[in-house]
């Protein structure tokens, strides 16, 4: 019951943050309650019991794509030009859409209904129930999302790195901004980004290995890996970094995370497997292979945060190393 | 003790509002930056305290992201955001709206 | 059989329950309406962005509740759940010889059996369908891992695309000078 009020309480937050997102000229403010917005919502994730989730939207909405958004509005502006005339057509499109969605969510189960048919499906009960024996993972969404539905985990993969090579070719050519980006000559921020790096770092490492048995996993910890030296770039300058992670390498290790996830997938495929069946590795011919499982679940979990963290550091350098137009 | 932690997430979702209505209202730049970052500190005190109340307080290293991910946030803000405009100006600009 | 009954029993739930039910839903889908609205009222591109961001929360969290089961928790094995909990897999040929000191409730005693457990674990599946989420075998009730793995993946991809978006708003504005639809419509750009 206190939980049905917080989830309320929330939820009107967000509608107030949305409506003042949608009055507010000024972009900045639009961007930083974007970031607020995606916070909230994480936390719902939580009360939903979606851990998994609640991790990647509080490193990728309130981290990275605030990040990306502050960039991208310090190279164009942030003021929005008044509107010419009130619409009236969006808002028709938008309260029609809502009226029908609202109207199919009658036939929908009840919220939080255990009897609801999506819980009776013979798949999610073989996940929830022997995942386990299976693979010696407790975390079922690792389970499932490098396991069982592997194939979908590559093709989302596979996107990243489309989506960090398509970017590559729109601001390819870096073009020197005619005023170096200054250097912030702030001790605070320097000394404290300093300290906290390395620990940045080596809780990206717990999240990527410890994904296993709590929430996290290798999507989560590429963002974190990335997020560390993001921050060294921001405090610093991206050339700074530059000198660390040469742009070079970390293209290169785009196109390296996809591949080892392949070679996973295609290894199996010469043990004598299906394309992803872990259960050949390491085998002595046991059908429920925990040990295969694990290796191949660790070694693709190791691809998707290699992608992940070469991805978001490639659009970090893209967009920060941008000169003003 | 379950009410307790109840009593803490609401007083904490208040401190959440007001927070709110800070970063919303403006009138300046920097009003808006400390509102979102004392909204970001709250999120992490929340994630604390529903742990507690669902009983499964061993997600708590997902607090740690947040106030990881709060801490970049506004770094990005500060690095990014060019603070030569006058604040004054912001405030003005605001009203008209 | 048994999908049937669920179907049926399912909805008779929620009418009883009256407006309670489907409440989060409601929230949910007026939430993905201001998404919409901001998307298609806004001239400014980056606006439209973040609109489509707060779309595709909504979105996201339409799925996430969908797989929430009232009394449930986060679908992470709690120790009650997990048999081999001091092992977590470092030795594989620790398995069979682990069932011997202490058989986990999901199996069967006996250890000359577990070579077996594809076969015994297809028999116990049928079993467990018969009810909802919740195990006989497990006091503990989960929330249903299925929708969470989806929008995980869901979540990076949309940031990887936010970006590309991004990159096109830069590039439209280093051409054009503006990032606004209705100036590009003034230059007749956009038709």
């Amino acid at each position: 019951m206190i939980i049905h009020g917080i989830t309320i309480i929330l939820f009107l937050f967000l509608y107030v943050i949305a409506i003042v997102i949608g009055r507010s000229r000024n972009l900045f403010a639009a961007v930083m309650l974007s970031g607020i917005f995606s916070l909230i919502s994480a936390c719902l994730f939580v009360i939903m019991d979606a851990v998994d989730v609640a991790f990647t939207e509080a490193a990728v909405g309130a981290g990275v794509s605030t990040v990306l958004m502050m960039i991208v509005l310090n190279l164009t502006s942030d003021r929005e030009s008044p509107p010419v005339q009130p619409k009236v057509f969006p808002l028709l499109v938008a309260l029609l859409t809502g009226g029908v969605l609202i109207y199919a969510t009658k036939d929908m189960p009840a919220f939080g209904d255990p009897e609801a048919l999506i819980h009776q499906s013979q798949t999610t009960n073989h996940y929830l129930w022997h995942s386990f024996e299976e693979s010696h993972i407790p975390n079922v969404v690792t389970t499932v999302l490098a396991s069982y539905r592997g194939y979908d985990t590559l093709g989302e993969t596979t996107v990243v790195f489309t989506a960090a090579v398509a970017v590559m070719l729109l601001l390819g050519h870096v073009r020197e901004s005619e005023t170096p980006p200054k250097l912030i000559n702030d001790p605070i921020a320097l000394v404290g980004a300093k300290m906290l790096i390395p620990y940045i770092l080596l809780f990206a490492l717990y999240v990527q290995f410890h994904g296993d048995f709590g929430p996290g996993g290798g999507f989560q910890a590429g963002v974190m890996f990335a997020a560390a030296f993001v921050l060294h770039g921001m405090v610093l300058s991206p050339k700074h970094t530059l000198k660390a992670a040469p742009a070079l390498i970390i293209e290169k290790l785009v196109a390296l995370g996809v591949l080892l996830y392949a070679a996973v997938g295609i290894y199996c495929l010469f043990k004598g497997g299906n394309f992803l069946e872990y259960d050949v590795l390491l085998s002595h011919g046991e059908k429920p292979n925990p040990h295969g499982q694990h290796i191949g679940i660790l070694l693709v979990e190791a691809g998707v945060g290699l992608t992940v963290f070469a991805a978001m550091l490639t659009l970090f350098y893209k967009f920060a190393l941008r000169g003003k137009a | 003790m379950e009410i307790v932690y109840s009593i803490s997430a609401f007083g904490i979702l208040f401190s959440m509002m007001l927070a709110l209505i800070r970063a919303a209202q403006g009138p300046t730049v920097f009003d808006r930056i400390l509102a979102v970052n004392m909204f970001g500190t709250m999120t992490v005190l929340f994630i604390g305290v529903v742990g507690y109340l669902t009983n499964r307080p061993d997600f708590l290293d997902i607090a740690l992201v947040y106030a990881l991910m709060n801490f970049i946030a506004i770094i990005a803000v500060l690095r990014y955001r060019d603070f030569s405009v006058d604040p004054a100006e912001e405030a003005e600009n605001h009203e008209h709206s | 059989m048994n999908f049937i009954i669920a179907a049926s029993s399912a909805t008779h739930d929620a009418s009883t329950i009256g407006g309670h039910g489907t409440f989060h839903y409601i929230l949910i889908m007026a939430l993905m309406m201001t998404g919409i609205y901001l998307i298609l009222s806004r001239s400014n591109m980056i606006k439209s962005i973040i609109g489509l961001n707060l779309f595709q929360v909504a979105v996201i969290m339409f799925y996430v509740s969908m797989g929430k089961v009232e009394p449930g928790t986060a679908p992470i094995l709690m120790a009650e759940d997990v048999p081999h909990a001091e092992h977590d897999g470092h030795h594989d040929e620790a398995h069979d010889a682990d069932s011997h000191d202490a058989p986990p409730a999901a199996h069967s005693p006996d250890p000359k059996k577990d070579v077996e457990l594809g076969a015994h674990t297809l028999d116990h599946s049928k079993k467990v369908t018969v009810g909802p989420t919740t195990s006989k075998v497990s006091k503990i009730t989960y929330s249903n891992p299925l929708p969470h793995v989806l929008m995980l993946t869901a979540i990076v991809v949309g940031v990887a695309t936010t970006a590309l978006a991004l990159s096109l708003v830069v590039r439209i504005n280093e051409h054009y000078g503006t990032i606004e639809e209705d100036e590009l419509e003034d230059k007749g750009v956009l038709i």
